[in-house]
């Protein structure tokens, strides 16, 4: 063997360890040509998939099938586990603590008495601080209370967060992948927390393929969260798809802070997946204690959630698309939790059940896996982590309260608003219970995006003091309207004072009912959020709204008139696949908003008045309140679905036939409806007769449009 | 006050994990493994890539890969009572080569199979599925006329097999896999020379 052979094949072994690692490596000095070349085909020729993660899956199965038949006769408290599923596929895991019953009945007898000893000692320190072993419902259930109890003083931990993003993270009918790219298969998140009770935390997240909100666009992510005890400031350094400072962006929120605040808690600091893990396991499934293991250097439990005996979500409103928690940020995590259809294991510190791993499976296939790398508990922080200063450059959003304001500083403050909000501006002449106003705002909706007005009605006593509307007082919140206003089978579709709302009746931070009451009105959405006052108080607050003297004018809004640079009727009719009906001409002293496009998501029952896709035309009077609506939607989408044809039945001029119902004011008032063209037609006047209706459906036009020519039509000039 | 770090506290659980990992070289665990079963777990997460994918050079495909590394880890599973003392790494090619042997004479039972662990090695490899597909078939008939060592020394080194593991795998000493290896690509120039 000569000197020159052993060094080629020295280089050759060198080449092809730089070709797994990269198989378009340059050739390592020295080497064969020849050689280099073959070497790369064979890498080439050669390369093959690592195994999936559902075969994995199938496999750790088999193992532990077999492994259990090998253990048996030993009645172990517990299975034996297998590593992590998935170790090749994301990031190394963190080290798992070894086996702790293998057993197999042809070991060597010494070996086996050994085995017997060690995990005698193993079980009796398992056992030691817990005399009863626990079930994986107790253990879930005190997982649970860690969120809650305070038993936990602060915590350090760092986390990694690693997705498949080519995988649903829920099963059911309405999942649909994150991402538009399949070749971006996973993801990692690191992410650090520090906490310390009750009400300082700090999150650090960063992701280097974030996803946009569209879940299309990979932008780099970084996100900071920080409590200070008062203030919350959230940095958001994906705004403009950069990190650079100058497109980051900082909302800094004052909250309330009491014991009870889900805010103050660990269920806010963690990610919202985690307390809703440990939610839907204790919901629909049945789940089994597994084993233990090490997470993070801590001995855990490990329990397996089995599969979920609850049926799929399905809902379908674009929050619950992806059939995860609505951001909790800044409210807090909503009640709600995850659609119970994946399959969970989780892994719950033994010392005192802090929940540090959790995987989430979709059918067979890992597509969420969050792991604590390094956790510490009960031990001083420096006070430094809790502060935030903004990095220079960074544009700021300052949504923390404005305390109280006399009546005429409000007036003022709104007239100031309303003239440089760029939308109408309407405030409730009804406000119970002596609330009073704070300070108003109009703030971004969201970084880069429109503007909104925020109202805030507290007692007067707590006016300047940082707590929460919502949970106190009375939350009020306009913005324009888009195109389309959008809800869920859901919301409940109630009248105020002859327009169409909708209820919400859902929670808040810690359970706390809460409603919701979301009307259109001239162009804008007007939203009302309350913890305290009935439904009949909030649509009572709603039927008082009125606008702001020194506003824009309100009807038509110049924002809201056009869709994609076309009159927006005109754009509806090119889009939608029915006809849409209007008067040729507006009724004497009415004045007509700007349609609206309402979409009603996921109808329970197809008879329901709430269709599917609807436009609606509504005009009022000039001093704003409801006189008409005209309402167009496909055949089949509203009352024609119901088999009982409900109303009067009556014969248009045309010898068609129409139906009248005589309804009470809280129910829309008298209201006339047929079908027309094939499309779903209904008249609603809060103080028109049945003739004046029938009159005004004679005339209605598929192709009429009361915006042209003096509102919409640009001027063309004569020579 | 002191203020924890967390990149302290995971540089101590790096060097805990370097710790275990120095230790845990196969000799270490196998020899860990009469007294400590648990250390099969460090074994599987070891050699489960490798495994699968030398079982998917050899079979051909997903769906037959999959079930050759089910089969490799159950007999290894059932059979851990048989395996004394060795060179695990040896034992664990061993199983996962005799069932892709195995394999192929339920497949075709006329076929002669080598179970000769030092003559040609002639079953069929992964035509058409691996990577390239036709465009590699003479690398793959190439490849079935190697011996057994050289053949599987190549395969194994593009399977993702360590150098320590495919030396353990062959019970040779690394610089003889060196040589092994050369001897192999130079074997496989001169018979896929005159087709190129």
């Amino acid at each position: 063997m000569g000197s020159d052979e052993e060094q080629q094949a020295a280089l050759l072994e060198q080449y092809c360890r730089q070709l797994e690692q990269n198989p378009t490596a340059p050739p390592t000095a020295g080497l064969d040509a020849e050689l280099a070349e073959q070497a790369q085909m064979l890498r080439r020729g050669l390369d093959t998939p690592a195994p999936t993660l559902a075969y994995q899956i199938r496999l750790k199965a088999q193992l532990e099938s077999a492994l259990q038949g090998a253990t048996s006769a030993e009645q172990a408290p517990v299975m034996p586990m297998l590593p992590d599923i998935g170790a090749g596929r994301f990031s190394q895991p963190a080290p798992t603590k070894p086996l702790r019953r293998w057993f197999f009945p042809r070991l060597a007898t010494a070996a086996v008495a050994i085995l017997i000893l060690a995990g005698g000692w193993l079980l009796v320190g398992s056992l030691s601080n817990n005399p009863t072993p626990l079930s994986a419902d107790q253990i879930i259930k005190r997982a649970q209370a860690v969120f809650t109890d305070g038993s936990i003083k602060s915590l350090v931990i760092t986390q990694s967060e690693e997705m498949d993003l080519s995988i649903p993270p829920m099963g059911g009918p309405n999942s649909i992948p994150t991402t538009a790219r399949p070749e971006v298969v996973t993801n990692s998140v690191p992410t650090a927390l520090w906490y310390e009770a009750p009400n300082r935390w700090r999150t650090v997240s960063s992701n280097s393929i974030g996803f946009s909100s569209k879940g299309t666009q990979f932008i780099p992510d970084e996100q900071i969260d920080v409590s200070d005890g008062t203030y919350v400031w959230h940095y958001d350094g994906t705004v403009g798809g950069t990190t650079s400072n100058k497109s980051a962006h900082v909302e800094l929120f004052g909250r309330e802070y009491n014991p009870t605040d889900s805010m103050n808690r660990l269920q806010f600091v963690t990610t919202n997946w985690q307390y809703s893990v440990l939610d839907s396991m204790g919901q629909c499934y049945t789940p089994a204690l597994r084993g233990t293991d090490t997470v993070a250097g801590r001995a855990t439990y490990v329990i397996d959630s089995g599969q979920s005996h609850c049926p799929p979500s399905s809902s379908a409103s674009p929050a619950s698309m992806l059939n995860v928690p609505s951001p909790a940020f800044p409210n807090g995590p909503l009640a709600s939790g995850v659609s119970p259809v994946a399959r969970f294991v989780i892994w719950i510190d033994r010392s005192n059940y802090f929940m540090l791993k959790y995987e989430i499976y979709n059918g067979n296939n890992l597509s969420r896996r969050v792991t604590a790398t390094t956790a510490q508990f009960d031990m001083p922080i420096d006070q430094s982590v809790f502060t935030f200063t903004p990095p220079p450059g960074t544009s700021v959003s300052d949504y923390r309260p404005k305390g109280a304001a006399t009546q005429t500083q409000f007036d003022a403050q709104m007239q100031d608003l309303s003239a440089k909000a760029g939308f109408s501006l309407f405030l409730p002449s009804y406000i119970p219970n002596n609330l009073v106003p704070r300070q108003p705002n109009v703030l971004p909706s969201a970084p880069d995006s429109g503007m909104y007005l925020n109202l805030e009605y507290v007692p007067a006593s707590e006016a300047n003091q940082p707590i929460d509307p919502m949970a106190h007082g009375l939350l009020i919140e306009e913005q324009a309207l888009g195109a389309s206003s959008a809800h869920s089978s859901d919301e409940q579709s109630v009248y105020v004072g002859g327009r169409r709302a909708w209820l919400t009746h859902t929670t808040y931070r810690n359970g706390q009912p809460v409603i919701f009451l979301e009307l259109n009105r001239d162009g804008n959405e007007l939203g009302l959020s309350n913890a305290t006052l009935s439904s009949d108080e909030l649509i009572k607050v709603a039927n008082s709204f009125t606008q702001v003297p020194i506003g824009v004018t309100a009807t038509p809004t110049p924002i809201s008139n056009t869709l994609f640079g076309l009159p927006r009727l005109d754009a509806m009719r090119g889009k939608l696949p029915f006809a849409i009906f209007a008067p040729p001409d507006t009724p004497v002293g009415l004045i007509v908003e700007p349609p609206v496009n309402v979409h009603v998501f996921n109808i329970k029952n197809a008879t329901s008045y709430e269709g599917v896709n609807t436009v609606e035309l509504v005009y009022h009077h000039p001093d704003g309140s409801f006189a008409l609506s005209v309402l167009s939607g496909a055949k089949g989408c509203c009352r024609d679905a119901d088999p009982s044809q409900q109303g009067e039945a009556v014969t248009l001029a045309d010898g068609s036939a129409a139906h009248f119902l005589n309804n009470p004011t809280q129910q829309g008032g008298p209201t006339l409806w047929m079908v027309k063209q094939s499309s779903y037609v209904e008249l609603r006047g809060l103080q028109m007769s049945k003739d004046q209706l029938i009159a005004l459906a004679n005339t209605l036009s598929s192709t009429a449009n009361p915006y042209e020519p003096s509102v919409f039509a640009t001027p063309t000039l004569t020579p | 006050m002191a203020f924890w770090s967390p990149q302290a506290q995971a540089e101590s659980d790096s060097a805990d994990r370097a710790a275990i990992d120095a230790g845990s070289d196969d000799a270490g665990l196998v020899a860990r493994l009469h007294t400590d079963p648990a250390v099969l777990t460090l074994l599987y997460e070891r050699y489960l890539e490798p495994v699968y994918r030398y079982c998917y050079v050899r079979m051909g495909n997903r769906e037959r890969a999959e079930d050759a590394t089910s089969e490799v880890f159950l007999r290894v599973v059932a059979r851990l009572g048989d395996y004394q003392q060795g060179n695990f790494a040896a034992w664990l090619f061993r199983i996962a080569h005799n069932v892709v042997v195995d394999s192929y004479r339920a497949q075709r039972p006329e076929a002669a199979i080598d179970d000769a662990m030092h003559l040609s090695d002639p079953q069929p490899t992964a035509e058409d599925a691996i990577a390239g597909g036709a465009e590699y078939e003479p690398l793959y008939n190439a490849l079935a006329m190697l011996n057994h060592e050289q053949r599987a020394v190549i395969e194994l080194q593009f399977t993702g097999w360590a150098d320590a593991q495919i030396a353990a795998a062959l019970s040779r000493t690394p610089a003889a896999v060196r040589m092994l290896r050369l001897r192999a690509m130079q074997r496989l120039r001169e018979i896929m020379k005159p087709s190129r």
